[in-house]
């Protein structure tokens, strides 16, 4: 990028950032916070706001090669169904990728204990810490089925546009 | 008191411990998690013939240690040409193996054998476990059957029966395998499980019975042989041999497998047995060294202990021995890495990776170097501490997956450095 070009993007940020915006928030009627806007805007969809907490799970869940064996090593196989659940490694693999697809597999979450998951964490070679990422699909599960159920209470406004 | 620390509880690590016990030191192995070894074939590749043109199975029909001593002659960097006097101790490395695992691994062939693949290929294999020495591709009858489980597609019986065809043919015999359908497994929940799962299934009282039965009813007139996907029993490997005596005495030999591996999961569970057999503790957890060359490891209790030798069995990519993030580098006493005989930690890893999958991978042979008494070299060229040895796939010089020779490695140099670090600790008394 040339110096020009960067100079104009830099004014325009500044522009944005100094007149633009504050002269919006100036005469807006919304006075709803940024976070509220962005969960009437996204929470229907499943997406929720993510903690630096959050993604240092998710990082660690990258971590998972797709070996398979914590499977071979997961107790919650012989007491859950297995059109329920598939295995432990699902939560690095299926269900961390996306909020959205969190309450399809509720029923799975919740039989989850993570008893059932210690073994299968000891063997894992690149040490994916299963028990926090279940704890941590619980948890965002529970966020996403409680925005969902916000967003569909007539009371809240629309999404915005 | 600790004499020898083992780092590592693969093949490689097990084996060192196993040695240095068996030399007489007292021995604590220390280990991370499951590693390679684990999801391994099964079988033990020690040595293909390096010179042999892609597709030349008879020249594979060669004695391990012979196909070690040209590996070593032709490849400079390789553990075998580094530990190239040692050559004549590979067998007797086996064998304590197969000692130690007295039900899991068959003694060492005299041949390699060349055993199917679930992709249709042949892996030559210098042991195996006694469920699949016995495929062999030089040795099966003519006439063979490929069993297909009805609920697992990740098998694919007919791709194995063609590839076998093919290699037969290229190995100059004649060779016919068919597919057998079973349907043993018919649950819907059946079709959803994974190889574990379904070899445990096979272990419930009962099952083989009713799997030869349904196999009987299915085998084609003539059958000299069954080969059966990988998943015969979760914990020893005498089910194929159960299925042979009901069907009669017909040969049942269980393929290779590829990860997630339940022939894998065996072996290190063998090497579980082993290790507890012989009064080694286990410890799983990480190892730190917050000062390299001090001799001082602290284990994951948060105690701190001195032994008189280490050995390093970390493993490479997979067991954490060797990582990777912006640079290589050795995450436990940060030893230097070499590619090749060139350093490897600040290469650009375009330059170690070459453009087809096939071609040679520098970068999956980067590991620490070793002199001939296994010990890690410093970067100063001379041994890095010697009180200290390594073993197995954090040795530079050999891709473990590629070069066919990863299990081999890691028993011969397992058992030389158990023994290099229990002679040390012996001396010292």
């Amino acid at each position: 990028m040339g110096p020009i070009r960067r100079l104009k993007g830099d004014l325009y940020l500044a522009y944005r950032a100094l007149i633009a915006h504050p002269l919006k928030r100036l005469f807006s009627t919304d006075v709803r916070s940024g976070k509220q806007r962005f969960l009437d805007n996204y929470a229907p969809e499943g997406l929720v706001p993510m903690s630096a907490e959050d993604r240092r799970i998710l990082q660690e869940a990258a971590r998972c090669i797709h070996c398979g064996l914590c499977d071979a090593y997961d107790l919650a196989l012989a007491v859950i169904s297995r059109t329920t659940y598939d295995g432990a490694s699902l939560l690095p693999i299926a269900y961390s990728r996306a909020t959205p697809d969190l309450p399809r597999a509720r029923a799975a979450l919740i039989a989850l204990r993570e008893e059932h998951l210690a073994r299968s964490e000891a063997v894992c070679p690149t040490r994916v810490p299963l028990r926090s990422i279940a704890r941590y699909l619980h948890r965002k599960m529970d966020e996403v089925i409680r925005q969902q159920q916000r967003s569909a209470a007539p009371s809240i406004k629309a999404p915005v546009a | 008191m600790t004499d020898v620390l083992v780092i590592g509880g693969g093949m490689a690590g097990s084996i060192a411990a196993l040695r240095a016990k068996a030399k007489g030191a007292q021995v604590i192995l220390s280990r991370r998690a499951f590693g390679a070894t684990a999801l391994s074939s099964g079988a033990v590749d020690v040595a293909p013939d390096p010179a042999a043109p892609p597709g030349d199975l008879k020249s594979q029909l060669v004695s391990p240690e012979l196909a070690a001593r040209e590996i070593a002659r032709t490849r400079p960097n390789h553990p075998y040409a580094v530990l190239v006097d040692k050559l004549d101790r590979l067998k007797e490395a086996l064998s304590f193996a197969a000692a130690h695992l007295p039900d899991l691994l068959c003694p060492p062939l005299v041949r390699n054998a060349l055993l199917p693949t679930p992709l249709g290929t042949v892996k030559p294999a210098g042991m195996a476990q006694p469920a699949q020495a016995g495929a062999d591709l030089a040795s099966l009858p003519q006439s063979i059957a490929v069993v297909q489980l009805s609920v697992n597609p990740s098998f694919d019986a007919q791709l194995v029966a063609r590839g076998l065809e093919r290699s037969a043919s290229l190995l100059g015999r004649k060779l016919s395998a068919a597919v057998v359908e079973s349907h043993f497994f018919r649950n819907i929940e059946d079709a959803l499980r994974g190889c574990y799962e379904l070899a445990e299934l096979l272990e419930q009282p009962g099952a083989i019975d009713e799997f030869a039965r349904d196999l009987r009813t299915r085998l084609p007139e003539g059958v000299g042989a069954l080969l059966l996907p990988p998943i015969m029993g979760r914990h020893g490997s005498s089910l194929a041999a159960e299925l042979s005596n009901r069907l009669g005495g017909l040969p049942c030999w269980e393929i290779l497998s590829d990860a997630s591996s339940v022939p894998g999961i065996r072996l290190q569970e063998g090497l579980n047995s082993a290790l507890t057999r012989a009064g080694i503790p286990v410890i799983e957890s990480d190892v730190t060294c917050s000062k390299p060359g001090s001799g001082v490891f602290t284990l994951g209790s948060g105690e701190s202990i001195e032994p008189s030798a280490v050995v390093l069995a970390t493993g490479k990519f997979i067991g954490g021995g060797i990582v990777r993030t912006q640079r290589f580098f050795e995450p436990l006493l940060d030893l230097p890495l070499f590619a090749g005989s060139t350093r490897a930690e600040d290469q650009y890893i375009g330059d170690l990776l070459a453009e087809n999958v096939q071609g040679k991978h520098q970068a999956f042979r980067v590991g620490v170097r070793i002199d001939s008494s296994l010990r890690p070299l410093g970067a100063s060229g001379g041994p890095f501490d010697p009180r200290l040895f390594a073993a197995g796939s954090v040795i530079s010089g050999y891709d473990p997956a590629a070069d066919k020779t990863g299990l081999g490695v890691a028993i011969f140099t397992g058992y030389l450095a158990g023994e290099a670090a229990a002679s040390l600790v012996l001396l010292a008394r």
